[in-house]
């Protein structure tokens, strides 16, 4: 059974004991404090929604807990004490979190880590936040009573980013979860008994040498000064560099890895900005998105209509698909310095955050950001951002701000919610949840009881019916719209899967409050309705017509999606492959584009970079260098550290992995020296340095074309 | 089980079959061109390398040498002979063998031989286009200044100028008067009867060359003693030698004096009434010197009055041994041009000489002009006659033409390897 | 290529060029009465400019190699080697005024008009090979990764008869067989469609299957009905394969002229570099 919040956990439920209130969730008691939560909820989590902090070392929030460290031990009343994060709540539970004997164990436990902790560790020398010595620190030990183990695990330098010190490893695992649960790269495991055990990257080879891509997820994850970081990744943002120790004082940067913060120095930057000042312009492409350290900024925004759909999302599939192909057009690009920005929608003030969905899902700005007065803001790159929303205090700090000011616009600028009044909104506000996914996660599958109602609040997602012969793509939505309206109306089961598409925020009601809004407001009800019928015969419709239409292939292969193609005219040409030539030539001998590929037409859709509008490439990228600059063009920047996640993201195969040798060289036996081969995502980059792309340029047969398949298909001819 | 169902065929599934460097493999096709292009270059170069090798230069020719020429097919050499790169025909290669002189000593350029005479054509050596000449007579200049004619000459139909035998600059200096509207008729009386005579009868080709191309000179002996016989006295009948008058003189003398000798009774015999009536009789002779004396008086008078003075101009009798002006018959018409009547053998003459049966004295010049010529000679046209410069007109000087010493000996030509 | 109406400008501006040579050539025959030959003035000038215009085509082979060099798109380059490549040949004609005699004479002639023809050829093939290719190869892959295909199909091949027939060890558990029936189906999958998708190492390639829907109609007979997705993957696989000869062949014809028009050419251009030194020379 998986928990909501952690959709990677399987907690191993001790018994589901009795479900005692009418509603299904379970009330437990904790530190004489009586907290409901949701049957399932781990009795650390549930501590936590009730604000009460019980230390963890091997725990961490994004991780399968697994229980290693116990030092959260609580008491539960029974003969021994359990480890918080593993257990499972059940009602009626008592818990004690600060006895003198869950105390006085947590102690001996931390002591005992001391022991053969080599104080300070690199982490604590670098970055202060060496979790175990923060504990240490916390329970006031200061000497330890028991003698330091005599044998030494050793340290591994050869990674060229990441120190191991296996004397400071305590063996929580984090680092093991990190790499194989959540990055999937597999390359860390445990080896060894007694003294001997230690991490141990592939079968034992030094770091340098595994299969380890360098994406830092274990020794971010790593509470110790195990595995810290070596080197330093030049992103360069303009601005002036940030301190380390100046960031760490500001409130969310606190509970960052400092490791971590080092590392990315330079995806980091602080912005003065003066009153006035234009931050960032609706319809720009961009990377970075921005906290504000200290000011006000008025966020500005020309074409509601294309970026925040106040049409509810009830206009249809090909619409709905045509204002995202057409929105680009519409979006001011290349706007006239001069035009004067409209009427500010909202204020933004220290403590926000803005710009999250360039950041992290590479679309264009969304809206027109001004200083209203001087303003110092914090500048950062999509990993950076990435951490810090994992950073638990930053997300409810944000979700609370989101609840108290934004939540209300949102829920207004949708039509159907225009009539809800101030109480009812007040109402929601602490009760509505805000939920995250990553690309591809399942927000609801078809068939699922249904419980809550969804609207979107960043990024995109996929409706989907399921059929024997495959799955059929009902919408897309995005921001602003909303969907789990029709199982609410009908009762019963949901009638279709929601996947997110990248990264997603939605605000989610539940049932019992939904049904309620219903019945106080009776518009929204026939307006829901109204629209869930529409949408009905419109999927009835879109299943059927979609057999005949060839739109359904040009959907199929993805083609939309595309803002540039590669098509190759198959009545002209002569399989010579010059056009394969000239990329490889153009690209350091890695041709970036293959004559391989389905065909549209007449025309061999080659495989090689669509410039999506929605890059699904760029999603999860752990160093940001697969990124849009400020034009259309995907770019995998130098620092790429060869991970492979976009590769495997792309779902047209564009992306390669290819070794090239890195600057550095490893001296092997003595005498010789060979380069170091390092494996870098390769993509088509539309030779932007060039006036045309060298394909198009060295077809002798004029059959290969770059266009924009909108205008070359002429889509809405064929609608 | 993993075979079933298949993957399914997207355009990812489709690329990853690939191999991303399969480019940069060399493949059999890639590969047969290389070795086909070395193929077939290879033997060419061989072949022309193996010429060049045992220096047999003549795969280079742009096509075979006159017949005359074929010994030197192989033997690029002997005509190329310039030095360092190129390998020019200079005069001298022809002129070692061929030495014919030039054209006029006035002219402003002398060009090449080989401007002209055209090698590794197959044909003639000896046929040359007008544009050779023309190039020059198109508007002639000398070194001099001084012209003497063909100033502009283009071509034969349009302005090659009139013959000079027409133009009156030829003159026929002959002195016999000879009528040819008379001798044309038919039935003439001869010794021999009546005869009609044909051109051909006095008007032969020559035997040899250069004299086959003209006629021979009309002479007495062959053309006109057998109606025209130089008898002087009845009683013989032997003629006089058709020789000066002085030997004519000596003839008679000795031919009367052997008579009388042999006759002496003659000497009383009255004189038969010779043919001229003498205002006096003439005394009868008494001595046999002057029967001879007085008998070749007569002979003399006879053949002065009536039988010489039919062809030649003679002054009055009772002179001295006269002295004849020469017969002058000109053998040679056209100054600057050759004619050969051999190839013109299928005409009636009189085609070509219109005049002739109307001519009735010496001063006529028979010789037809340009406009007969031309009724064949038209130039540019397979069914008529060739009409370029070089059919007619030499350019090499014939007076100059040296006979060459020879150049090789028989092994250097020797065709036998 | 296809030559088609974008082609217009190339084919007047050829046509314009040629019809002023023939005139310009007119009129040097009719100027030199009869004696044109290759050493005169203008017969020079059209042997330069025939030349000129030969190593101008060569240089597309260099062109090729240097794709990304931006000295002119690769697409005018092809045309102006074909057309003005074609003007090559009434050049020379006009150059050694209809008349070729001497070896080497002979042998540039001959190269030439071989050239050339293989030439015209493969712009024919180029023409209309590309569309009877598309139409009749939908599964078109590239050339030189067919034989890597192959082998993928046969382990896909593979895999689906053990997906109905089982392994040696465990019998399939998504088609139930009679033991007959197995031997059977394995025979002729052995026989007729394996060896046919890939020969044993050594052994020449046999035909592809032909007919293989009456094979495969036999199949069904043979085998129950659950066995026929996979026998419908089979198929399938028999059909991409058969297709994927077909693109050999396909291809073959489409670059196979190649060889005879690269090697003549260059070997053209060498012996005609030495001829225009030779006859420079005498």
């Amino acid at each position: 059974m998986s928990c909501r919040c952690m959709p990677h956990a399987q907690i191993f439920c001790e018994g589901a004991g009795n479900l005692m209130n009418p509603d299904g969730t379970i009330t437990l008691t904790i530190d004489g404090q009586a907290v409901t939560v949701d049957p399932g909820t781990t009795v650390f989590d549930a501590a936590r929604m009730a604000g009460i902090a019980i230390p963890v070392l091997c725990h961490q929030q994004n991780e399968r807990p697994v229980g290693v460290c116990r030092v959260c031990c609580v008491d539960t009343g029974e003969r021994t004490l359990t480890a918080a994060c593993t257990r499972a709540a059940q009602d009626g539970m008592n818990v004690i979190t600060n006895s003198d004997r869950v105390r006085s164990a947590r102690h001996t436990l931390i002591e005992l880590l001391m022991a053969d902790h080599p104080s300070p560790c690199a982490r604590q020398s670098q970055s202060h936040d060496c979790e175990l010595e923060g504990l240490a620190a916390a329970e006031k030990i200061t000497g330890v009573r028991y003698p330091k183990k005599k044998t030494s695990r050793g340290k591994d330098n050869s990674s060229f980013v990441i120190q191991v010190d296996h004397d400071a490893c305590i063996l929580c695992d984090r680092c093991v979860r990190g790499c194989n649960e959540i990055r999937h790269n597999d390359v860390l495991g445990r080896m060894g008994k007694g003294y001997t055990s230690a991490i141990a990257f592939d079968l034992n080879l030094p770091m340098g040498n595994s299969s380890c891509v360098s994406c830092g997820e274990c020794m971010v994850s790593c509470p110790t000064g195990a595995l810290t970081n070596k080197g330093v990744v030049d992103t360069v943002l303009p601005g002036d560099a940030v301190d380390t120790e100046v960031l760490l004082r500001l409130p969310y940067f606190q509970e960052i890895s400092g490791t971590f913060l080092n590392l990315n120095r330079n995806a980091v930057r602080f912005r003065n900005f003066k009153a006035g000042d234009v931050i960032c312009r609706e319809g720009e492409y961009g990377s970075t998105a921005f906290y504000i350290v200290k000011g006000k900024a008025s966020v500005h925004i020309n074409t509601p209509m294309a970026h925040v759909s106040t049409k509810g999302g009830a206009t249809g599939f090909f619409s709905k698909l045509t204002s995202y192909l057409t929105s680009d057009s519409d979006s001011p690009r290349n706007a006239d310095e001069s035009r004067s920005v409209p009427k500010p929608l909202a204020m933004l003030e220290a403590g926000d955050l803005f710009g999250e969905m360039t950041c992290m899902s590479l679309y264009p700005r969304s809206a027109t950001i001004v200083a209203a007065d001087d303003c110092v803001m914090i500048e950062m790159l999509r990993n950076v951002l990435d951490i810090m929303l994992r950073n638990k205090t930053l997300r409810s700090r944000l979700d609370s701000s989101y609840r108290k000011r934004a939540l209300e616009d949102h829920l207004r600028s949708v039509p159907l919610f225009s009539s809800l009044s101030g109480e009812f909104i007040d109402r929601l506000r602490d009760r509505v949840e805000l939920l995250r996914f990553n690309r591809n996660e399942v927000i609801c599958r078809q068939g699922d009881p249904v419980d809550r109602f969804y609207l979107v609040r960043i990024g995109f997602v996929k409706i989907t019916e399921s059929h024997p012969g495959g799955d059929l793509v009902l919408a897309y939505l995005g921001k602003g719209d909303y969907f789990g309206e029709i199982g609410l109306l009908q009762g019963g089961l949901r009638t279709a899967t929601v996947t997110a598409l990248d990264h997603v925020e939605l605000v989610s009601i539940d049932v019992g409050d939904f049904h309620a809004m219903l019945e106080l407001f009776p518009d929204i009800r026939h307006g829901l309705q109204a629209i869930g019928d529409s949408r009905l015969r419109q999927n009835r419709g879109h299943r059927t017509a979609a057999e005949s239409v060839p739109l359904n292939e040009f959907l199929d292969q993805g083609l939309m999606e595309a803002n540039s193609l590669l098509l190759l005219d198959l009545e002209k040409c002569t399989r010579c492959d010059a056009c394969v030539r000239a990329c490889s030539d153009a690209h350091d001998g890695v041709t970036r584009l293959i004559r391989e590929g389905l065909r549209y037409q007449n025309y061999l859709v080659a495989t090689s970079c669509r410039q999506c509008r929605d890059p699904l490439c760029m999603v999860g990228c752990p160093v940001g260098s697969i990124r849009r600059r400020e034009t259309l063009e995907v770019v995998i920047e130098d620092w790429c550290i060869g991970c492979g996640l976009c590769a495997e993201n792309c779902p047209y195969g564009n992306i390669s992995m290819h070794p090239f040798p890195s600057p550095a060289s490893v001296v092997e036996q003595g005498s010789i020296t060979k380069a170091v081969m390092q494996y870098k995502a390769t993509s088509c980059d539309l030779c932007m340095d060039h006036a045309e792309p060298s394909c198009v340029y060295a077809c002798p047969h004029d059959a290969a074309h770059r266009v924009d398949p909108n205008e070359f298909f002429r889509l809405s001819e064929l609608r | 089980m993993p075979g079933f169902p298949r993957k399914p065929r997207t355009t990812k599934a489709r690329a990853q079959r690939i191999d991303r460097q399969y480019f940069l493999r060399t493949f059999a096709l890639q590969r047969w061109r290389w070795i086909l292009t070395a193929a077939v270059i290879a033997p060419g170069l061989i072949w022309l390398g193996f010429h060049t090798a045992v220096r047999d230069n003549s795969v280079y020719t742009a096509g075979a040498l006159t017949p005359g020429h074929a010994l030197l097919n192989r033997k690029c050499g002997v005509c190329h002979t310039g030095s360092g790169f190129t390998a020019r025909v200079a005069d001298s290669s022809c002129t070692a063998c061929h030495n014919n002189g030039i054209h006029q000593v006035n002219q402003t350029f002398t060009p090449r031989c080989i401007d002209c005479h055209r090698q590794h054509t197959g044909g003639t050596l000896a046929e040359i286009g007008d544009r050779q000449c023309t190039t020059c007579h198109g508007s002639l200049q000398t070194k001099t200044g001084d012209l003497k004619g063909a100033v502009h000459v283009h071509s034969f139909a349009t302005d090659h100028p009139e013959f000079s035998t027409r133009t009156g600059a030829v003159k026929d200096p002959g002195t016999i008067p000879f009528s040819h509207a008379v001798h044309m008729k038919k039935d003439l009386r001869s010794i021999a009867g009546d005869v009609t005579l044909a051109c051909s009868d006095c008007h032969q080709a020559g035997d040899a060359a250069p004299d086959k191309l003209r006629m021979k000179p009309v002479n007495y002996y062959d053309h006109c003693s057998k109606c025209h016989p130089l008898t002087f006295d009845p009683e013989f009948s032997e003629q006089v030698p058709h020789k000066d008058p002085a030997v004519v003189h000596e003839f008679l003398t000795r031919k009367f004096s052997e008579w009388i000798a042999v006759h002496p009774e003659e000497l009383r015999t009255a004189s038969s009434p010779s043919r001229i009536p003498a205002a006096a009789p003439a005394a009868s002779p008494r001595t046999p010197a002057a029967w001879v004396s007085q008998r070749v008086d007569q002979a003399e008078k006879l053949l002065r009055v009536k039988t010489c003075k039919e062809c030649h101009d003679l002054p009055p009798a009772d002179r001295e041994i006269p002295v004849l002006a020469k017969a002058q018959i000109r053998t040679r018409w056209l100054q600057h041009s050759e004619f050969d009547h051999s190839a013109h053998q299928m005409l009636v003459c009189e085609s070509c000489h219109k005049n002739a049966r109307k001519s009735e004295k010496t001063s006529d010049v028979l010789i037809p002009g340009i406009a007969v010529c031309r009724n064949c000679h038209i130039p540019g046209r397979q069914d008529a006659a060739r009409a370029n410069c070089a059919e007619c007109h030499l350019y090499h000087d014939p007076a100059q033409r040296k006979t060459p010493q020879g150049r090789f000996t028989l092994d250097q030509v020797s065709a036998i390897h | 290529m296809r030559i088609d109406s974008t082609h217009r400008p190339w084919f007047w501006a050829t046509l314009t060029a040629l019809a002023a040579l023939t005139g310009s050539y007119i009129l040097y025959g009719a100027m030199s009465g009869g004696e044109r030959s290759g050493g005169s003035v203008p017969g020079l000038l059209y042997g330069i400019a025939g030349y000129g215009l030969m190593i101008y085509a060569a240089l597309l082979g260099v062109r090729k190699k240097v794709p990304v060099w931006r000295v002119g798109r690769a697409q005018t380059w092809m045309r102006g080697h074909l057309w003005l490549g074609f003007l090559t040949l009434p050049l020379i004609l006009f150059h050694c005024g209809f008349v070729w005699k001497g070896p080497l004479a002979s042998v540039l002639m001959i190269l030439l008009f071989a050239t050339v023809g293989s030439g015209v050829l493969g712009a024919a093939l180029q023409h209309f090979i590309p569309s009877m290719m598309t139409r009749a190869v939908p599964l078109e892959t590239i050339y030189e990764e067919i034989p890597h295909i192959r082998r993928q199909l046969c382990e896909e091949a593979d895999a689906l008869a053990g997906s109905i027939a089982g392994t040696e060890n465990e019998d399939s558990f998504l088609v139930e067989l009679e033991p007959d029936a197995r031997a059977g189906f394995l025979a002729v999958y052995r026989n007729s469609i394996r060896s046919a998708l890939a020969p044993e190492i050594g052994r020449k390639e046999k035909r592809t299957v032909e007919n293989f829907e009456n094979v495969f109609d036999s199949l069904r007979k043979m085998l129950p009905v659950t066995a026929h997705p996979m026998l419908a993957e089979l198929e399938s696989i028999c059909e991409e394969e058969r297709q994927l000869r077909l693109q050999k062949r396909v291809y073959l014809w489409l670059h196979g002229w190649l060889l005879v028009h690269v090697p003549l050419s260059l070997a053209l251009i060498v012996l005609g570099a030495i001829h225009a030194v030779m006859a420079l020379r005498y």
